[in-house]
C-alpha cells in the first residue's frame, strides 16, 4: 500500500450543503502533497471529516489503511497529526507544555524530543516562553513541533502559512518538507499560496467545489487553464530564468 | 515563563498549613480548648466535656469544611475547563443553588427525614438539572454563560428562600443553605462527603490531561486523540456529583470554586495534573480558615461562612470580569 491516505466514494459535508459526492483521493506516502482550491472548495471540510470532527455520510476514508469509522479517536490520533487553521493556546501554558500535550494518546513526549522538534522547526530557545505570548509565526511553528512530537507518519496542515510573513512561510514549509525527505513522513497540506504549493509540493490536488479537478506533480497541474477554471483568475505563469522556478502572477 | 515552587515542596508547604489550621480550628471556638486536650481528644475515648466537643462537634466541623473546600475548588477547576471560562464556578453557574433547591423541596415533601443518603441524592438531582441547563446554554452562547449562570443561581436561590420562608417552622434547620454553614456537621455526613470526594477526585485526577486538552480548540483536541464531547459530559457529571456532595450538608458557599483555583493557578501553573491537587489543598485551607473566622470573629455568635467567602470572592470576580473585558 503506497498511500498514507485513501478516500473512496466519499459522500458528506455540512448539513444542507453536502459538498462531497462520490469523491476519491490518494495521498502518496513520504511526499509533501498540497491541496489547493478556492475558498469554500471543501478543504477544511475534508480535513474535518478525516479527523472525525464531521461525520461522513458514506464511503471510505483510510488512514494508513485503517477505515476511520472502525477506530477510536484516540487510535486515529496515533496515525495522523493535525495543524488546524485556527487554534488556541490556553493561558498559563509554556510552549513546552503546549507541545507536551502530544502525549495524550498514550505516547511519551520528553524534554529531549521537544528540544529536537524545536530545533527542526528552527525555534530553539522558545520552549520556556508562555505560549499565548509568542507571535503568530512562532505559534505556527510551535504547532508544527507538536505535530512532530505526535510521532505520526502522516501530518495534516490546514492553511499553515496564511498568517505568516514571507520568511516564516518558507521556514515552515521547508521544515515540513524536510520531515518528508529525512524522516519519511507524509505531509498533506491545504494551502492558499499557489506559489508556495508549486515550489514546495511533490504532489498536488486541485479541489473545486468538492470535486477533484486535477491531481499530479505541480508542473502538471499548474497551468493557466486550471487557474481560469478553478480560481476564475486570469493569472499567468512565468518561469524565472535563473532558478527555473515557476511563478504565478495575478 | 513564570517561576513556581517545585511541586512536591508546594504540596508539603500547603499540607503543613492545612494541618496547622485544622488543629487551630479544633482549638478555637466558643469554648477554647488547649492543644494538649485536642491531641488527647483525638486519640482517647471521650471522658470530659472538652473531649466530647472535640470528637462530636469540632472534628466533624473541621473535616467537613476541609472536604467541602477541596470539593468546591476542584469542581471550579473542572467547570472552568469544561466551559473554557475562567469565571466558571459551581456557585456562579447555579449548580450549587440547584442542589440546595432540590434538597429544600425534598425536605418539604418529607423525603429526607430520617434517611441520610436521600439528601445527597436530592442534591445530585438538583445539581444535575442545573448543569444540564447550563450545558444547553453554553451550546448556544458561550459568551453569556456566566451571566445566564448567575441568573439561574439567583432564581434557584430565590425559590429556595421562598420555600424555606413559607415553611420556616418545618424547615428552620435548613435555613443555613442560603449562605452555607458547617454547624450541623457530624461524622456520618463527613463519611458521605469523603466517599463522594474520593470517587470524584479519582475520576477527575486520572483524566487531568484530558482537562488540559479541553482548553484547546476542538480541532486540536480531537486530533490529539480526545473525545471532546464525551470528555465534557464525563467531567460535567463528575463535577456535578462533587458539587452536590459538598452542597448537600454545607449549603451554598459562594465563590469557593472561583477563589481556590485562581490562587492555585498562581502557585502551580495551569497544567491540571498539578493544578488539581494544589486547588484541593488551597480550597480546603480557604474554607477551613473562613469557617474558623466565621465562628470566632463575633465571639459566640456565628456568621455564615458564605459571607466570608463572598467578601473575598466578589472582588476577584469583578477583577476577572473587567480583565476579560479589557482583553477583548
Amino acid at each position: 500500500m503506497n498511500n498514507a491516505l485513501t478516500i473512496r466514494n466519499l459522500y458528506g459535508g455540512y448539513k444542507g450543503n453536502e459538498l462531497f459526492q462520490n469523491f476519491n483521493l490518494d495521498v502518496p506516502k513520504g511526499q509533501f502533497t498540497a491541496l489547493v482550491g478556492p475558498n469554500g472548495s471543501g478543504k477544511s471540510t475534508l480535513f474535518r471529516m478525516i479527523l472525525k470532527g464531521l461525520k461522513k455520510k458514506s464511503g471510505q476514508i483510510l488512514v494508513q489503511g485503517n477505515e476511520i469509522d472502525n477506530i477510536r479517536q484516540i487510535d486515529l490520533a496515533k496515525l495522523v497529526a493535525f495543524i488546524p487553521q485556527y487554534y488556541i493556546f490556553p493561558e498559563g501554558f509554556s510552549v513546552r507544555q503546549v507541545i507536551s500535550m502530544s502525549d495524550f494518546a498514550g505516547r511519551t513526549c520528553n524534554d529531549d524530543e521537544i528540544d529536537s522538534a524545536l530545533k527542526t522547526a528552527g525555534i530553539e530557545g522558545l520552549g520556556d516562553r508562555m505560549a499565548n505570548e509568542i507571535s503568530g509565526g512562532e505559534a505556527q511553528l510551535v504547532m508544527l513541533c507538536r505535530a512532530i512530537c505526535c510521532k505520526t507518519k502522516l501530518i495534516l496542515m490546514d492553511e499553515p502559512t496564511s498568517n505568516l510573513d514571507i520568511n516564516r512561510q518558507s521556514q515552515l514549509l521547508k521544515a515540513a518538507k524536510k520531515l518528508t525527505e529525512e524522516e519519511g513522513k507524509t505531509v498533506f497540506c491545504a494551502i492558499h499560496d499557489l506559489n508556495s504549493a508549486m515550489n514546495h509540493a511533490n504532489w498536488c490536488h486541485v479541489l473545486d467545489a468538492g470535486k477533484l479537478y486535477a491531481s499530479g506533480t505541480p508542473n502538471e497541474v499548474f497551468n493557466e487553464n486550471m487557474l481560469q477554471d478553478v480560481f476564475h483568475s486570469d493569472a499567468q505563469i512565468f518561469t524565472e530564468p535563473i532558478s527555473g522556478r515557476r511563478i504565478i502572477i495575478a | 515563563m513564570r517561576k513556581t515552587l517545585p511541586f512536591p515542596l508546594l504540596i508539603i508547604i500547603l499540607s503543613i498549613i492545612l494541618a496547622s489550621l485544622m488543629i487551630l480550628g479544633i482549638c478555637l471556638g466558643s469554648v477554647q480548648i488547649s492543644i494538649k486536650s485536642v491531641i488527647e481528644g483525638i486519640f482517647r475515648t471521650p471522658e470530659n466535656t472538652h473531649q466530647f466537643i472535640i470528637r462530636n462537634i469540632r472534628i466533624p466541623r473541621v473535616l467537613g469544611s476541609v472536604l467541602c473546600g477541596a470539593m468546591l475548588g476542584v469542581c471550579g477547576v473542572v467547570f472552568q475547563a469544561v466551559f473554557r471560562n475562567p469565571m466558571a464556578d459551581p456557585y456562579l453557574l447555579g449548580v450549587s443553588s440547584g442542589a440546595s433547591l432540590a434538597v429544600a423541596l425534598g425536605s418539604l415533601a418529607g423525603l429526607s427525614m430520617g434517611f441520610l443518603p436521600s439528601i445527597p441524592l436530592l442534591a445530585f438531582i438538583g445539581a444535575m438539572v442545573a448543569s444540564l441547563i447550563v450545558m444547553a446554554i453554553s451550546r448556544n452562547s458561550q459568551r453569556t454563560l456566566i451571566l445566564s449562570g448567575v441568573a439561574l443561581s439567583s432564581l434557584f436561590s430565590a425559590l429556595t428562600t421562598l420555600v424555606v420562608y413559607l415553611h420556616r417552622h418545618e424547615l428552620a434547620n435548613i435555613l443555613f443553605w442560603t449562605m452555607g454553614s458547617f454547624s450541623a456537621m457530624n461524622m456520618n455526613k463527613v463519611t458521605i462527603m469523603l466517599v463522594t470526594a474520593i470517587a470524584a477526585f479519582v475520576a477527575i485526577g486520572f483524566k487531568a490531561r484530558a482537562l488540559d486538552l479541553l482548553l484547546l480548540d476542538e480541532g486540536s483536541a480531537r486530533s490529539l486523540g480526545l473525545n471532546v464531547e464525551g470528555t465534557r459530559r464525563f467531567m460535567l457529571f463528575a463535577a456535578t456529583i462533587c458539587t452536590a456532595g459538598a452542597v448537600c450538608f454545607c449549603g451554598v458557599i459562594g465563590f469557593a470554586g472561583l477563589l481556590a483555583p485562581h490562587i492555585a493557578r498562581l502557585l502551580s501553573g495551569n497544567e491540571h495534573k498539578r493544578l488539581i491537587p494544589v486547588t484541593a489543598l488551597t480550597g480546603a485551607i480557604l474554607i477551613l480558615a473562613s469557617d474558623t473566622v466565621s465562628r470566632t470573629i463575633m465571639g459566640s455568635t456565628e456568621i455564615p461562612v458564605g459571607v466570608i467567602t463572598s467578601i473575598l470572592g466578589a472582588p476577584l470576580f469583578i477583577s476577572l470580569a473587567s480583565g476579560r473585558r479589557s482583553a477583548q
